[in-house]
């Protein structure tokens, strides 16, 4: 949620005073009426001389020039003081009270001055506040004074206090500060615009400090929407939104992770928590194309941008724009949902200094269990029925007898041995004069890895800057300039496994009774002789990514009437990456002989990248008869990003320790580089109409042209619609007593069609392509070559998707109830998909995309909210559950009939079916003992799978033979029949729940998060044992099938030796396609606010600690070691947990 | 608001001069040869993984990956249309038969010259290659002579198998007047095609159909030109340096590190970095001679158990590494009860205690998947050797001289003693055996089995390794669970069957277009 009104003048609330609820203006109008002049000090309205000479100038003109040159404070209601009025004022040295009666002389104006602030009301007003007070001062009254701050501790400017069943009030001062006469037994009602109204007992007490508590839920909520703001009630479209300070004052590292679960229809998943990397995939209503990739747009302050580049501390507010109507406005590559990230701006008052730290550290939320080096051995003999380990060297792995042969090496223990400590530190800064707000901040994160030297640090500095020039133009300046940089281990020597997550690969994949390191403390060979963990993570080798980026957006605003805003941005961003990886020779002992292997390698790349942008809008707003509320945009973008690189690489280094390029050997030196080129050109207009706010309307269309497609379909329009009824606002309700617990309720639908253009940068241009795959040698010397690989499609165009949706929203009791549930369906067609596998090998190219195949996502969104408070405690509830069913509907050209009857690519797309599906063998447990096997082959040959008959043993599984060429079971399962489709791995169901509570200064916060309906698979050197030389973990061990009790089902089938293809007890199939449904405790959070009168006599306004856990406890049906998010077959990163204590200040 | 791409020329202004056709002319060349990464699966039908490797699944080798890997089950009975090794064998040509198309139809808009000439041929000699592969191990196939479409290319018919060699034959007849002789090779171009180049694919067409005559006269052309000449070392001519020797009518051709290729690392031992893959089999081990010429036995008391190559046709030891020899400066050693890395065990080491040593300069070091050597596609020795048995095929009179000037030729480069035997009906095996020793792991063998129709007799052979000495005799693997006379390890064998000499059409291509079920 936007709050805009937080810390904003009062004039300014009343300005938007029209957009807000009748029963709300009246209230606000009442209280700031009866605002009284009590006991307010005198001096320095009498003290204070004033001069002015300004001719045919406005009331507020003049108001305004007061305040700049002197403290005083003007608080009027501009519906009941003329302030446009033109005047000529010429005045020296004069008190304010003497200015005031010049300006107010013939007008139904009087004044009141309290201190610095000034209240402005019309004549009778007072006369009717004074009889009041006359009233109120025939009883027995008392004074009450107190101060009204925000969570922050932040004065409250301008809130109401009232006391309850009367109409006597006050308002708070610039410095949150009010006094009142009320009765002995009086009750405070207090409340603001954005805030929870709170009532206090004033029973036996003179002062009240108030804290006023954010609503968060109100019906004033604002959202982001594509170029602009809107109140979250009048929104037609689907948005869901995440409040920035739901990311303030956390301990994290991604703005991603902490995404995870909050929104509904929005689903995030990630590869694990590989530090640096964490950019997952957001994926908005399902997956929405097999083509074109279907990523989410994400906008940030309205340039594209990353997510894991921002720093989540100077994030205002993130929306997710999910339906076409509230999409449509960026046409051309909103299909896949736009995420619009909006970061903080200054506000006027005094300077804001905020710190926010922590330290935490990480640990894998689970991590596979090898066995030990001996259980390995003696496993591998009994998988293979002959004695590849004698006894004395099983027993040598346990007693360590034979040092350099036989140990115990843990390496998955090894690679994972980093400490995974991690820390923040953000300070920001904001404030501002009445012209020029800011919004400064600094932000530091240092996140070690769990592997050794895998390191990844992010420096970012902000600054947001916003400067009024005249009342009609203002300018808003936005620069950011962060410096990232990952580090990670590499692997060493000859091993062809690089990087960080081919080291971890190796870890995994081999055993460990190879001593790393040998008695006279030279490195062993390992497994294969290419070394170990141990001595890779000790060498010089590395890889290292820093990247430095400038962003910058300047933004100019002029207002020629009222209503009209034109609206000019220019942003430039540049990136500079270089990313260097060095593989360092390894010196390894084998029998005595120290070799070393290698060579070393150095591979250096740079690429920079230069984005630039023009977008000018045009909005006009305006309510006519106070009825039709007309908001009009029109606009037009144009975006341009180039990149160019350079690579370069030598090997044979000399020493490990000069990586870098000259120091290589000149003999064997390449080098290579190119870049891309993009360009966006696009019309945008929107049309919102209300009706009282009763009827809502919107129109949006996009005219979108790039330079990925040809000159005759480069263009391509993207329209949408969509209404809403606020049911809530009829006056059969809004009239009826009884409903008066409706706060809102809202239907809406909307239609619109959306683009995607997110395939290569050339795809319709037919080349001769260069490049080191087409040169060849001739007598010694490399030539170079050309070739033509590739079919374009010369009509390419846009893929397309048509969304509809429908919802439902209501708030009710205040905020004890509010739910939102949604209806959607998403059409994708003309899909950018590449039909390789309908193109026959005949024709000799691989097909760029072409525009065939649809694709469907359907599916539901459940929001729940509760707010309540009880006594001192206050609490929320927060529940939302989204069901989604993609289905690929036709791959048009690419359609391929196969064997069995199913439609589709043949390999990973059937007609019918979701996404991403594992297509493979259906089993049925494993074979009980050899009658078992006798009787099975008796009607299923299965010797397709890997082993006949003769070779097949007991605890091998069994696989169902389900079709043959007549359309009924063969006798044989093989691969062109018996597949089928066993699960996918896009979630039915996503939901999260989370709930909050405070008391008294604490504060807690529980988020779970899960998905279900989904699959999940490990296999290979994660799934299978021995697999490819590989070792064996411990679930494995204990869970294969054992010949001496036999069961049907077991956890893992017999122990063999796969090798490294699949053989009969590791194909594809539903013995290891897994339930990868979880429920993961995302997040918990505790923190304590001190009080702040132990702070009364500091500089510190306000500190917070807190301690968080992220990730600490998932209920899954993986096995032992594995992460239900993980789908891998050897590369993985383990999930993260996160135990962290943070800190935050506010000066 | 146009953009294009930075590093390729737009297809429509590429055929515009000499220089862009002799770029694509590189291009046919290279094809999708993989370079300076282990080739997992074929690449191209001249890569190192579709000639060197494919020997081990014939009875002379074994390859490590057994009969799970796509490559195995080829021969060993589990051949279905799916498997991915004949998917890409299939695919591979018809993507370079493609370009080829393309080139020929367009690279007179360049203009005439006899460069154009000459690159128009070797495309075309490229293309009746790729053709001759796919005859030679799917039959019946599609023969394209032209660019299509997409439409077009998704619905074309087979043609038999004869139709296509008859195509094969008739553009290599063809060629060899418009290639260059490999004596006006300048050094610069080694690795472009010949005349010899074509005739040998000429030749060998003609074996596959049965034509001796004309096979014989093929090879009796490239005799008679001289151009050619049997390299002094059999071992050396394997070496990057051997390149150049004149031995070699056509070879993949490859340079450390610019385009080196992964032998090293698939077929070294473990002690040296590499994955065991290739490996040898007894009935390889078993062919090679004594060095009078006798036959092999393991009861002959020439059989040293401590050095299995002792006495032995020098080519043995030139191919194959053992227990006990010296390989890149230390002895390779996997006798199970050693501590060596490369005992016999799980993984990634020797399936028979045979590994390769052809190819492999020893003083070579580098890195292992960058090596400078080179794939031997044709070479002289392979000429005589079928220059032989096509006369002998064709039923003509075999000759002492006959056998001096070919056989015999071979034999005297290894100090071996020369055959006498005339009589065709042995002469037959001692060619065939000569063959398969001469040109072992150059991936002639599964098309030499094929031809001659003993696949499935030679393929169905139990697969031995080498004999293996142990005191705990629970380490040998025996064939179930009998010990072997000869101590020998066990390997394995294969179920191949009648019929699997001919590849199914990959089922992705039957899928798109039924004409080819």
């Amino acid at each position: 949620m936007i709050n805009p009104l937080n810390k904003q003048r009062i004039y300014t609330l009343y300005d938007l005073l029209n957009k807000i609820p009748v029963a709300m203006r009246i209230t606000l109008l009442l209280l700031c009426v009866f605002a009284f002049q009590l006991y307010s000090e005198q001096t320095y309205s009498q003290q204070t001389k004033i001069s002015l000479n300004m001719k045919n100038s406005s009331i507020e003109k003049i108001l305004q020039t007061i305040e700049e040159r002197s403290e005083f404070y003007f608080l009027y209601n501009s519906k009941l003081i003329n302030v446009d009025r033109k005047t000529n004022i010429r005045v020296k040295e004069e008190s304010i009270a003497s200015v005031l009666n010049r300006l107010f002389e013939a007008e139904n104006v009087e004044y009141e001055v309290k201190g610095t602030q000034i209240i402005l009301h019309p004549k009778e007003m007072n006369r009717i506040a004074s009889e009041l007070i006359a009233e109120a001062l025939q009883q027995q009254k008392k004074q009450i004074a107190g101060k009204i701050t925000d969570e922050q501790g932040e004065p409250v400017i301008g809130a109401n206090i009232i006391e309850k069943g009367t109409t006597n009030g006050t308002v708070t001062d610039i410095n949150g500060n009010f006094s009142l006469r009320v009765e002995e037994d009086a009750v405070l009602y207090i409340s603001y615009i954005g805030y929870l109204d709170q009532e206090i007992n004033a029973i036996g007490r003179t002062a009240i400090d108030v804290i006023l508590q954010e609503d968060t839920r109100t019906l004033e909520e604002l959202v982001v929407v594509g170029y602009g703001i809107q109140k979250k009630v009048n929104v037609v479209g689907s948005i869901a939104t995440v409040d920035g300070k739901e990311l303030d004052g956390r301990a994290q590292s991604s703005v991603i992770s902490s995404l995870t679960g909050k929104m509904p229809g929005v689903t995030i998943t990630q590869a694990g928590g590989r530090p640096g990397e964490q950019t997952g995939t957001i994926r908005v209503r399902g997956i929405g194309s097999f083509g074109a990739t279907p990523s989410a747009l994400i906008l940030i302050d309205g340039i594209p941008g990353n997510l894991t580049d921002v720093n989540p501390n100077d994030i205002a507010s993130i929306s997710v724009l999910k339906d076409a109507s509230s999409a449509a406005i960026y046409g051309a590559r909103a299909a896949n949902g736009v995420v619009l990230v909006t970061t903080k701006m200054g506000s006027e008052g005094k300077v804001a200094v905020s710190y926010n730290g922590y330290a935490g550290v990480n640990k894998p939320t689970a991590l596979p269990e090898m066995v030990n080096t001996w259980e390995y051995a003696e496993g591998l003999n009994r998988a293979e029925g002959i004695t590849r380990f004698t006894d004395a060297e099983i027993q040598a792995m346990k007693d360590g007898s034979m040092p350099d042969l036989f140990g115990n090496d843990n390496y998955i223990k090894e690679v994972f041995s980093g400490n995974g400590f991690q820390t923040g530190h953000d300070l920001s800064v904001t404030g501002g004069s009445e012209r020029s707000h800011y919004y400064a901040s600094f932000g530091y994160l240092n996140q070690n890895g769990i592997v050794p030297k895998n390191n990844y640090t992010r420096y970012t500095g902000r600054l947001n800057l916003t400067s009024k020039f005249t009342d009609k133009l203002d300018m808003a300046v936005r620069l950011r300039a962060d410096n990232v940089k990952t580090e990670e281990p590499n692997t060493a020597g000859s091993i062809d496994n690089t990087r960080m997550m081919g080291l971890i690969q190796s870890s995994l994949r081999f055993p460990g009774y190879r001593p790393a390191v040998l008695s006279d403390g030279s490195w062993g060979g390992g497994f294969k002789n290419f070394g170990t963990t141990q001595a890779w993570l000790a060498s010089k080798s590395l890889y290292e990514r820093p990247v430095v980026r400038l962003n910058s957006t300047v933004q100019f605003n002029y207002r020629p009437i009222e209503g009209l805003v034109i609206s000019a941005i220019g942003a430039y961003n540049f990136a500079s990456t270089r990313e260097k990886m060095f593989k360092a020779s390894l010196p390894i002992k084998i029998d005595g002989v120290e070799i070393v292997l290698g060579p070393s390698r150095l591979e250096e790349q740079f690429y920079n990248t230069a984005y630039k942008s023009f977008q000018g809008t045009v909005n006009y707003m305006k309510t006519f008869l106070e009825a039709h509320n007309i908001d009009l945009l029109a606009g037009y973008s144009w975006e341009d990003e180039m990149q160019r690189n350079v690579e370069a690489s030598r090997d044979n280094f000399p020493s490990n320790d000069l990586p870098y390029l000259t120091a290589g050997s000149p003999e064997n030196q390449q080098n290579l580089g190119g870049g891309y080129d993009w360009i966006i050109q696009s019309f945008f207009g929107r049309l919102q109409y209300n009706y009282r706010e009763r009827y809502l309307l919107e129109s949006t269309l996009r005219y979108d042209g790039s330079s990925r497609f040809p000159v005759n379909e480069r263009f391509g329009l993207f329209p949408s619609a969509a209404i809403g009824w606020r049911l809530s606002e009829e006056n059969f309700i809004k009239d009826n007593g009884k409903l008066d617990f409706i706060n809102n309720l809202k239907f809406k639908a909307s239609l619109g069609v959306l683009g995607n253009n997110n395939i290569g940068n050339y795809a319709y241009q037919s080349v001769y392509a260069l490049g080191s795959a087409y040169n060849y040698p001739f007598g010694g010397t490399m030539m170079q070559g050309a070739r033509l690989t590739t079919y374009t499609d010369p009509n390419l165009k846009w893929e397309t998707t048509r969304t509809t949706d429908a919802g439902f929203e209501a708030i009710l009791w205040n905020g004890i109830l509010s739910a939102e549930i949604s209806y959607f369906y998403r059409y994708t067609y003309d899909i950018l998909y590449t039909p390789n596998a309908s193109a026959s090998a005949i024709f000799g190219l691989n097909m760029s995309q072409v525009n065939t195949g649809e694709l469907s996502n359907r599916g539901w969104e459940f929001l729940l909210g509760h707010q309540h408070k009880i006594g001192n405690v206050r609490y929320g509830v927060n529940a939302n559950f989204s069901y989604i069913k993609n289905k690929v509907e036709t791959l048009g050209l690419g359609d391929v009939e196969l064997a069995n009857g199913l439609i589709g690519n043949g390999s990973d797309l059937f007609l019918g079916y979701p996404m991403q599906p594992y297509y493979g063998y259906k089993t049925d447990g494993v074979f009980m003992d050899q009658a078992d096997i006798d009787s099975w082959f008796a009607h299923t040959d299965q010797s397709a799978m890997g082993a006949n008959q003769a070779n097949t043993k007991p605890g091998d599984i069994r696989y169902l033979d389900i079709t043959g060429p007549d359309g009924v079971p063969d006798g044989k399962v093989d691969p062109t029949y018996d597949k089928v489709y066993l699960g996918s791995r896009i979630p039915k169901y996503t939901y999260g729940i989370s709930f909050n509570a405070e008391y008294k200064g604490f504060d807690a916060n529980i988020f779970f998060q899960g998905v279900g309906g989904v699959s999940g698979l490990l296999n290979n050197y994660a799934g299978f044992a021995f697999w490819s030389e590989g070792n064996i973990q411990r679930w494995q061990y204990e869970g294969a099938f054992n010949p001496e009790n036999p069961t049907r089902y077991p956890k893992y089938p017999r122990l063999s030796n796969p090798g490294n293809a699949a053989g009969v007890n590791t194909q594809l199939s539903d013995f290891f396609v897994r339930n990868a449904s979880y429920l993961r405790l995302k997040n918990v959070q505790i923190g304590y606010t001190i009080p702040r009168h132990l702070l009364a006599n500091t500089f510190i306004s306000n500190i917070r600690i807190y301690a968080a856990a992220e990730n600490p406890y998932t209920w899954h049906h993986y096995p032992p070691g594995w992460d239900p998010e993980m789908n891998s077959s050897g590369e993985f990163y383990p999930f993260l947990k996160t135990y962290t204590f943070g800190l935050n200040i506010k000066f | 608001m146009d953009r294009y791409p930075l590093t390729a020329f737009g297809e429509d202004d590429f055929f515009t001069s000499e220089e862009n056709a002799r770029l694509a002319i590189v291009g046919l060349y290279r094809g999708e040869i993989d370079i300076n990464t282990p080739e997992y699966s074929p690449s191209d039908w001249w890569g190192y993984a579709a000639t060197i490797l494919m020997d081990g699944i014939t009875d002379m080798g074994y390859d490590r990956r057994g009969f799970n890997n796509d490559i195995g089950k080829l021969t060993s009975g589990g051949l279905l249309s799916s498997n991915g090794n004949i998917t890409r064998l299939y695919q591979r040509p018809y993507r370079r038969i493609s370009s080829c198309n393309r080139f020929i139809a367009n690279v007179d808009k360049v203009g005439t010259s006899n460069a154009v000439s000459r690159m128009k041929a070797e495309a075309r000699f490229i293309r009746a290659c790729s053709y001759f592969y796919l005859a030679s191990y799917f039959h019946d196939v599609p023969l394209v002579t032209e660019p299509l479409t997409l439409e077009e290319a998704n619905n074309v018919t087979k043609s038999s198998r004869i139709e296509v060699l008859n195509f094969v034959i008739k553009e290599l007849e063809e060629i060899v007047e418009l290639l260059p002789r490999q004596k006006d090779l300048p050094g610069t171009e080694l690795g472009r095609a010949t005349a010899q180049a074509a005739l040998v694919f000429l030749a060998r067409t003609y074996l596959l159909t049965k034509n001796y005559t004309a096979a014989a006269a093929a090879c009796k052309k490239i005799i008679d030109w001289g151009d050619n000449r049997l390299h002094s070392n059999y071992q050396t001519l394997f070496y990057p340096a051997g390149k150049t020797s004149s031995e070699h009518i056509f070879t993949t051709q490859h340079i450390d590190n610019e385009a080196g290729y992964a032998l090293p690392q698939h077929a070294f031992p473990i002690k040296d970095g590499g994955w065991c893959l290739v490996n040898g089999t007894s009935i390889l081990y078993e062919s090679y001679d004594f060095l009078d010429g006798t036959p092999f036995s393991y009861d002959d008391p020439q059989f040293d158990p401590d050095n299995l190559g002792k006495n032995r046709d020098p080519r043995l030891d030139y191919t194959l590494i053992y227990e006990g020899a010296v390989f890149r400066g230390t002895k390779y050693i996997c006798n199970p009860e050693s501590n060596s890395s490369d005992r016999f065990g799980a993984g990634q080491v020797t399936q028979t205690g045979y590994l390769l040593r052809k190819y492999f300069d020893e003083s070579w070091t580098g890195d292992l998947n960058k090596y400078g050597g080179m794939v031997p596609i044709a070479r002289y020795a392979d000429v005589l050797l079928m220059y032989l048995e096509a006369e002998l095929e064709a039923g003509n009179t075999i000759t002492q001289s006959l056998l001096d000037q070919t056989i015999n030729l071979v034999r005297a480069r290894v100090n071996m003693p020369s055959i006498t035997d005339t009589n065709p009906i042995t002469l037959r095996d001692k060619i065939r055996k000569e063959r398969m020793i001469e040109l072992a792991f150059e991936g002639h063998r599964l098309w030499d089995l094929f031809r001659w129709g003993i696949a499935v007799e030679r393929l169905n052979l139990d697969m031995y390794g080498a004999p293996v000495y142990v005191t705990d005799q629970s380490k040998i693997k025996m064939k179930n669970g009998q010990p072997d006379p000869y101590k020998r390890w066990y390997a394995n064998t294969r179920a191949f069957k009648t019929g699997q000499e001919v590849w199914p059409i990959p089922q992705a291509e039957q899928n798109i277009n039924p004409n080819l079920r």
